[in-house]
C-alpha cells in the first residue's frame, strides 16, 4: 500500500505522522513518500511565529473548533517531555487588544487562564480599551518541522524534493492513495477558486525583554491586519499584513514601514531592538477547510485522494485534529479496500 | 547651605536608587557614590530582581504596601517606554504554587501585581505537586542592565561615583556633609548593627530561552525567573551563613528542584553559579542619625536591611531616604542660620 503526501508543511509532515503511527503497525505494507516542492526551512509553516491561536471568530464551524482543541490538547500533553524543546513547544501567556468590547472567542475554554484585562493592564496599551489575557502555546516550526521530519525518517518514510504537477503523476506511479497537503499551492493539482492568498509579512527582530505575545484586533479591517509581537524562542517576530488575493513573496518596503511603525507604538522599546530578519508568505486561507475525500478517476485507474488544505492562519492551530480526521479518512479508504480487519475509529 | 555635600556609600540597587532620588528631590546637592563593588558585582547583580515582595515582620504592614506601590508605578512607567530594554525593566506572567493551601489567601501586594487571581484547575495540571496556586503579571530588573542605567542618569543628574572601601562612615565628615548608608551586609562592620545578619542564597544563572514565564513555590525556595538572557533559578535561604563560595552540590540540588517544576529546563545551557547574601533585617533600616564626634557632627540617613526584598521595594524606601536627607539639609541650614546669629 503506497501512500504519496503531497507537501511537506506542518499540515502534510503531521498527516504523514499521524498516519503512519496508527496504520504501521496493522498494515506492514504501508509505504509512505512525501513529495514536496519546499521544505524545512523554506515553507509557509516555517515563517508562521508558531503561536496557537485560532481566528476571533469561528463562524459556527464547530468542526474546526474541535480540532484546534484536539491540537491543543495533543501539544500540551507533549509540553512535560524531553522532547518539548527540540519540538520548538513552550508555553506562552499574552494580550489580545481591541478598541471596543467583543465577545469571547471559541477557544475561551481551550487555552488556559483565559480572562479579561484589567484597567490597570490597558494603561499599557493606549488606544486599546478592552481585551484578553491568556496562557496558550507556541510551536515553533523551525523545530517542529525537523522534529516531524526525523520522526518519518526514523520510520522509513521517504522524502523527495519535487513539485506534483498533478495526481495522475503519483497515482499513475503506482501509488494507492494521495494526500493533498498542498496548502497555498493546491490550485495547482485542483482548481480551487475558495482558496486564495492571505499574504502576510513579518519582520524578525532581537527583543529578548518581550515574554508576552500582543495581538491587536482593528474589527474593521481583518485579521492579522493589525500589529502584532509575538516572542519565540530566539527572536521575536512582528507582524500586522493580511492581503487577502495578493500572490507576491516579496517583501515590500510600505509594510515594513506600516509593520516596523505600529509595532514601536504599540510596545516603544522595540525601537532599540536589532532587526534580523524579513519574510513574506501566503496564508493558504479558504472559507473552511477543505478536509475530505474524493475518488479521482485518471483513465482505468481510480486514485483516493484526501484533501487537507486551506488552513489560513491558523495552520499550526489545527494541525493535529486535522491530521487525526485525515487519518481516519484513510482507515475508511482501508476499511473499503478490504485491507483492514477491524473497523476504523468513530468518524467524525 | 549652598550645595550639601552629599555622599552614598554602597553601589547596589538601594545605593544607585537613594543617590538617584536625592538628585532629583534635592537638585543643588552634590551627590557622591562611594563604594567597593559596582555593577556587575554587587549582591543585587545576583538577584533576579523580581517584584515580588518579602514580608518585614516588624515592619508595619502599610509601609510596606506603599514602598512595593511607589516602586512598581515608578518602574512600570519605564516598562512601558522607549528605555525599557536599557534599563532592563520588564513585564513577566507566571505562577506561584503552593504544595498546601497557604494561611494568607491574599498577599498585601495582590492588588498592584497585575492581573492578581486563584490559579484554574487546568492551570495547576502543570504542577502535579502542588494544590493552590496565584497566576499574575509583574516587573522585572535585570542586573547589571538596571544598575549600569541607573549609574547612567547618575552621571547625566552630575553626580560622581569612586571605588572605595569605606571603613568607617566618620572618615567622611571632612569631605562630606551628610552620609547616606547603603551598605547592605557592609552594615554589620560598618555600623555594628547586630540585627543584621545574611542570609545566604546561592542561584544558577542560564541560556532557556523558551522559558518565557516565572514559577515561584510558596516556600520561597525554589523559583525560575526568566530575565532578559538568562533564567534564574534558585535557590537557597541559609540563615547566618556567611559563604560567598558556590557549592555544587547545593547547584544539583537546586537543579533539580528546579527541573521538577519545568521539565524542560533539563535542556538549559551556559548555567553559572552565583552566591549573593541577602542583608536581612526584622525590619528595613530607613533612619536618620548623627554621629557626633569632639562636637563635630556628621548626618548620616540609613537605608539598609532589605534582605530578600530589596527590589521590590527600592524605589520606595529611596523615596523615604531621599525625604530623610532633605531634612538633614534642613537641620544643617537651621543650625548654620542660628550658628550666624
Amino acid at each position: 500500500m503506497r501512500v504519496a503526501v503531497v507537501g511537506a508543511g506542518v499540515i502534510g509532515l503531521s498527516s504523514a505522522l499521524c498516519i503512519h503511527e496508527q496504520f504501521h503497525g496493522l498494515l506492514p505494507s504501508l509505504q509512505l513518500e512525501v513529495y514536496a516542492e519546499h521544505f524545512t526551512p523554506h515553507t509557509t509553516s516555517d515563517g508562521a511565529a508558531g503561536l496557537w491561536q485560532p481566528y476571533l471568530s469561528d463562524h459556527g464551524n464547530l468542526q474546526e473548533t474541535l480540532w484546534n482543541k484536539e491540537t491543543f490538547d495533543h501539544l500540551l500533553g507533549h509540553l512535560h517531555s524531553p522532547a518539548a524543546k527540540e519540538m520548538g513547544l513552550f508555553l506562552i501567556s499574552g494580550y489580545n487588544l481591541f478598541t471596543e468590547p467583543v465577545p469571547d472567542p471559541s477557544w475561551k475554554n481551550i487555552v488556559l487562564g483565559f480572562r479579561n484585562l484589567t484597567p490597570k493592564e490597558l494603561e499599557l496599551f493606549p488606544g486599546y480599551s478592552y481585551g484578553w489575557f491568556n496562557t496558550a502555546l507556541m510551536l515553533e516550526g523551525r523545530s517542529y518541522l525537523p522534529w516531524l521530519t526525523n520522526r518519518l525518517t526514523q520510520r522509513g518514510v521517504k522524502f523527495f524534493h519535487k513539485k506534483v504537477e498533478s495526481f495522475q503523476e503519483v497515482s499513475g506511479d503506482g501509488v494507492d492513495v494521495v494526500l493533498n497537503c498542498s496548502g497555498i499551492r493546491a490550485g495547482d493539482l485542483q482548481p480551487d477558486p475558495e482558496l486564495q492568498p492571505g499574504r502576510g509579512q513579518v519582520i524578525k527582530v532581537l527583543a529578548p525583554w518581550v515574554k508576552h505575545f500582543i495581538i491587536t484586533h482593528d474589527l474593521k479591517s481583518g485579521i492579522y491586519s493589525s500589529p502584532y509581537v509575538i516572542p519565540g524562542s530566539e527572536f521575536t517576530v512582528l507582524g500586522g499584513i493580511y492581503q487577502h488575493g495578493n500572490w507576491s513573496e516579496e517583501n515590500s518596503a510600505k509594510d515594513h514601514k506600516f509593520i516596523w511603525d505600529s509595532c514601536c507604538r504599540l510596545l516603544p522599546a522595540l525601537q532599540k531592538a536589532k532587526i534580523v530578519g524579513e519574510w513574506s508568505g501566503l496564508r493558504p486561507a479558504r472559507p473552511s477547510v477543505r478536509l475530505e475525500r474524493e475518488s479521482i478517476r485518471l483513465g482505468s485507474l481510480q486514485a483516493e485522494v484526501i484533501h487537507n488544505y486551506g488552513h489560513g492562519g491558523f495552520g499550526i492551530t489545527i494541525h493535529w485534529g486535522c491530521a487525526v480526521a485525515a487519518a481516519r479518512l484513510f482507515g475508511t479508504i482501508l476499511q473499503e479496500k478490504q485491507q483492514l480487519g477491524s473497523p476504523p475509529g468513530p468518524r467524525l | 547651605m549652598a550645595s550639601p555635600k552629599v555622599a552614598v556609600v554602597g553601589a547596589g540597587v538601594i545605593g544607585l536608587s537613594t543617590a538617584l532620588c536625592v538628585t532629583e528631590t534635592c537638585p543643588s546637592c552634590s551627590v557622591t557614590v562611594l563604594s567597593d563593588q559596582f555593577s556587575p558585582n554587587t549582591t543585587s547583580d545576583v538577584a533576579a530582581g523580581m517584584l515580588i515582595p518579602h514580608t518585614y515582620p516588624d515592619t508595619p504592614i502599610h509601609r510596606q504596601k506603599q514602598w512595593f506601590k511607589d516602586t512598581f508605578t515608578y518602574l512600570f512607567a519605564i516598562s512601558n517606554s522607549a528605555e525599557a530594554s536599557e534599563a532592563g525593566i520588564h513585564l513577566v506572567s507566571g505562577w506561584q504554587v503552593f504544595k498546601s493551601t497557604p494561611t494568607e489567601e491574599l498577599p498585601f501586594w495582590s492588588d498592584i501585581v497585575l492581573g492578581f487571581r486563584p490559579m484554574s484547575e487546568a492551570e495547576l495540571q502543570k504542577f502535579p505537586q502542588h494544590r493552590f496556586g496565584q497566576a499574575f503579571t509583574t516587573l522585572k530588573c535585570d542586573c547589571p542592565p538596571y544598575l549600569l542605567w541607573l549609574e547612567k542618569r547618575l552621571k547625566a543628574a552630575g553626580a560622581q561615583m569612586y571605588t572605595r572601601k569605606v571603613t568607617d562612615l566618620w572618615e567622611l565628615h571632612s569631605e562630606y556633609d551628610i552620609v547616606v548608608n547603603c551598605t547592605g551586609m557592609g552594615s554589620h562592620q560598618l555600623v555594628g548593627d547586630e540585627q543584621l545578619f545574611p542570609v545566604r542564597g546561592q542561584v544558577l544563572k542560564a541560556h532557556a530561552p523558551w522559558v518565557k514565564h516565572f514559577i515561584r513555590d510558596g516556600d520561597g525556595l525554589t523559583y525560575i525567573y526568566p530575565g532578559i538572557h538568562r533564567v534564574t533559578l534558585g535557590g537557597t535561604r541559609e540563615k547566618g551563613s556567611w559563604g560567598l563560595s558556590p557549592d555544587p552540590g547545593t547547584a544539583r540540588d537546586i537543579f533539580d528542584r528546579c527541573c521538577s517544576l519545568e521539565p524542560s529546563l533539563q535542556g538549559a545551557q551556559d548555567i553559572e553559579v552565583k552566591v549573593g547574601l541577602r542583608p536581612s533585617r526584622q525590619c528595613v533600616r530607613v533612619q536618620r542619625e548623627v554621629l557626633s564626634q569632639g562636637g563635630v557632627k556628621l548626618p548620616v540617613v540609613h537605608n539598609y536591611g532589605h534582605g530578600a526584598g530589596g527590589f521590590s521595594v527600592h524605589g520606595g524606601t529611596a523615596n523615604e531616604a531621599a525625604h530623610l536627607v532633605g531634612e538633614c539639609i534642613s537641620a544643617l541650614q537651621g543650625s548654620s542660620s542660628r550658628a550666624k546669629l
